[in-house]
């Protein structure tokens, strides 16, 4: 009975915790087997919100009871509180996350709170899937049902609500990302809301572009990022603006290669980007005849550039190493023609090996190796 | 008939559902006597108009007492019908019935002339009309609920107290738009009033409450948490007229101190509940007057009072109300409080539970100690589970099941 008590208490506690500081950002658990002092175990301190772990095995099941014997009752008012408290502790329980959809249904808080919400849970928990889930149906269910035709007049969609939803999730995904490497569901979430939310605007694909790009340096073996600025190239509908962003992110990668030499992440991306490159121009010759012969004269020109490549032995690629610049000289390139030709790929790849400084190189040579391959058995 | 009287016992569902196993079992399970009381709280969204209706003139001059709590859908036109058929009806809940309007309260008052108890709390669309249409209609009326109703002004509070003299019970919690003028009314025309409830209604002053209190001196029941603009000038009118209080709620009217307790405690002694969270001037000083004043306290809520110290406790646990009476006593977030109190608390016998959250000083042997001394009592606190107490090594009698029911 006492343990009823000291858990509605706590979940009051969390309730005045969030009343009194309604810009709470972050969520974290507090290590303290033991209560020595008749103290709160919810504080706030800042902004951020952490309860201490003494108290968990007693107000969790408490707490799972009492939602799923009130959630078909008449009285929905402590659910929410409940809830909030609930899915902090464990955001993996969709039945909680069903309640939460049936008191956004009623009207109980707005989308926006609702996201806010979840961001702040994946401040604790960032793999969540089921918190991804849950923001996705609500942001379907609040912002592009209007778009889609449906009149719900529940939902006030204006341009700068969606811009706030969007400003939200872009924040949470990132917060997210920086919580556990490689967040795969954090990034996979962020590209499916640039889709609904955005509908991949060319402004938005832009800012985005520009926004990770500072992130990935940061975080050079993050996969899932690198596939992010993938997907965002491989969104542009225009082909001009596509090669402009096709050619500064092969300008930035070959800085990333050069100064973090061996990060599979960054040869995979490469790979991804010569792909992309290829495919944009096979988009391209489809489009006119006229083209076609401007682009076997500039075939022939760039022929004419190509240096027979001789078998380097592996003592020589360590002979023929500079200092390292950190900045690449490199190729520079001026068209996609060129970066889609094998040959000047190949020779760009061997210009970064050369840039890398000695310590580092075996490993990079192993990853210049296999990238050659891969560029040979690429069938265009 | 004894089916009739077996069946006087059930609830709807039940009369219902025996309604469907044989003519005869339907003829009498829908008399009318049987639907006196009726109760259709769990049914909620699903009664309409025309269920309302229905009953109504099944049930006719039988019914009684009806309660409609949470029903949303419920309509103006079926209580209409409801009014017309069922004219003895002295008890009507409409709780939550969000879609009625002043015109039920029409219906009501052309029909429903013995209505005695009326609840319309949290129906947002009814204005002072309906407490005018009540107020003419309905003279036996003597207890009224019309809570979070936000339209309700001083108008409809003054013709309501002009027409219905037996009032006693009014709860408006929530109404923010009365003022004092509403008080003097009450005070004027409503000397039966026990109890009164005015929860947040934030616009009144000191000088509605001195002219309530002038005329409401049968008041037992009074609560005015969140009332922030009261001073210590409303509890010296109380002292000098209400010497019949017994519940004092008090919640969050932070400008009460010690003189205005002081006064209370010299004429109040019939105060048994006392809320007083968040009264944050108050010191030892009320407690000792308390104590002295007040020997039938059995609730008393100190929480976030943070000038309380061991002395204040000290007092009450010596005081009249201490040994047999005290029931429970909230001392959460006072941070003054220390073991000692609980020393002091060891005395009340009757003390069945003492809220401590947030009373940084209190330590586990303490706690230990006063359930040592006291086994019955809850002690909350943000502790885990504490150890039972002590036995001091004696074996707990035994009993096997069957043995005690021999």
């Amino acid at each position: 009975m006492n343990d009823d008590f000291l858990s509605k208490r706590v979940v009051a506690d969390f309730c005045a915790a969030f009343r009194k500081n309604p810009r709470i950002d972050e969520f974290g658990f507090v290590y303290c087997p033991e209560k020595t002092v008749n103290k709160s175990p919810v504080t706030v301190e800042g902004n951020k919100l952490g309860v201490e772990t003494w108290c968990l095995k007693i107000v969790s099941p408490f707490i799972h009871r009492q939602l799923l014997s009130q959630r078909h009752g008449k009285d929905k008012s402590k659910l929410q509180e409940y809830s909030k408290v609930a899915l902090l502790l464990n955001p993996e329980c969709s039945t909680f996350w069903n309640i939460r959809k049936e008191l956004f249904q009623r009207k109980y808080f707005t989308a926006l709170t609702e996201l806010k919400f979840t961001n702040i849970i994946l401040t604790c928990h960032p793999k969540s899937p089921e918190t991804y889930v849950h923001k996705r149906w609500i942001v379907r269910h609040a912002f592009t049902k209007q778009a889609e035709g449906n009149v719900d007049n529940r939902i006030v969609d204006t341009d700068e609500q969606t811009q706030t939803a969007l400003d939200t999730e872009m924040e949470g995904s990132r917060v997210a990302a920086s919580g556990y490497p490689s967040n795969y569901n954090a990034w996979s979430h962020r590209i499916w809301t640039v889709k609904a939310l955005a509908r991949c605007s060319a402004e938005v694909l832009e800012s985005e572009l520009e926004n990770t790009k500072s992130w990935v340096r940061q975080h050079v073996s993050d996969h899932s990022g690198l596939q992010y600025r993938q997907f965002l190239l491989s969104e542009h509908r225009q082909k001009c603006l596509l090669e402009e962003h096709l050619l500064k992110e092969f300008q930035f990668l070959d800085d990333l290669l050069i100064s973090y030499p061996g990060h599979e992440a960054l040869w995979n991306h490469r790979r991804a980007l010569y792909h992309l490159a290829v495919q944009s121009q096979e988009g391209l010759g489809h489009q006119t005849e006229e083209l076609s012969t401007e682009n076997a004269s500039v075939k022939s020109s760039l022929t004419g550039l190509e240096d027979p490549i001789e078998p380097l032995g592996a003592g020589s690629l360590v002979e023929e190493n500079k200092s390292h610049t950190g900045e690449g000289e490199g190729v520079r390139l001026t068209s996609i023609n060129e970066m889609v030709n094998p040959l000047l790929e190949k020779k760009r790849a061997l210009a970064i090996l050369e840039e890398t400084s000695t310590s580092d190189s075996k490993i990079q040579e192993r990853h210049y190796k296999l990238y050659i391959q891969w560029l040979d058995r690429f069938k265009t | 008939m004894n089916l009739l009287i077996i069946f006087s016992y059930l609830d709807v569902v039940s009369l219902c559902r025996c309604a469907q196993v044989s003519r005869t079992w339907n003829v009498l399970a829908l008399d009318g006597s049987n639907w006196q009381r009726v109760n259709l709280f769990d049914f909620q969204t699903d009664i309409e108009g025309p269920v309302v209706a229905n009953i109504s003139k099944r049930c006719g001059g039988f019914l009684k007492v009806l309660s409609l709590r949470g029903c949303k859908s419920v309509t103006d036109d079926a209580l209409k019908t409801f009014a017309e058929n069922c004219r003895n009806i002295e008890e009507l809940n409409l709780d939550d019935c969000k879609s009625i309007t002043d015109s039920t309260a029409n219906s009501l008052s052309k029909y429903s002339k013995k209505l005695m108890i009326l609840d319309l709390a949290s129906c947002t669309a009814i204005s002072d009309q309906t407490l005018k249409s009540i107020s003419d209609g309905c003279p036996l009326l003597s207890q009224l609920n019309i809570s979070w109703c936000n339209q309700i002004s001083d108008n409809g509070v003054e013709a309501l107290a002009r027409g219905c003299k037996d009032l006693k019970v009014l709860r408006c919690k929530g109404c923010v738009m009365i003022t004092d003028d509403s008080l003097l009314h009450l005070g004027l025309h409503s000397p039966k009033l026990t109890t009164l409830n005015l929860h947040n209604c934030v616009n009144i002053s000191d000088d509605g409450m001195q002219d309530m209190a002038r005329g409401c001196t049968n008041l037992k029941s009074l609560c005015l948490s969140g009332c922030l603009h009261l001073t210590d000038k409303s509890l010296i009118s109380l002292s000098n007229y209400c010497h019949s209080l017994r519940t004092l709620e008090v919640s969050g009217c932070c400008q009460f101190s010690d003189s205005g307790f002081q006064a209370l405690a010299r004429t109040c002694s019939e105060l048994r509940k006392m809320d007083l969270e968040e009264c944050v001037l108050i010191s030892d000083a009320s407690l000792i007057h308390l104590a002295i004043g007040c020997p039938n306290i059995e609730t008393l809520t100190l929480s976030h009072c943070e000038l309380i110290t061991d002395e204040g406790i000290r007092h009450i646990g010596t005081s009249a109300c201490a040994t047999e009476v005290l029931k429970v006593i909230e001392l959460d977030n006072c941070p003054l409080i220390t073991d000692a109190s609980l020393e002091h608390l060891m005395g009340c016998h009757g003390l069945q539970r003492i809220e401590l959250y947030d009373c940084q000083l209190i330590t586990k042997a303490g706690i230990r100690r006063l359930e040592a001394q006291l086994p019955n009592v809850n002690v909350h606190a943000y502790f885990a589970p504490p150890t039972p107490p002590n036995t001091d090594g004696r074996q707990r009698p035994r009993y096997c099941r069957c043995c005690s029911i021999l």
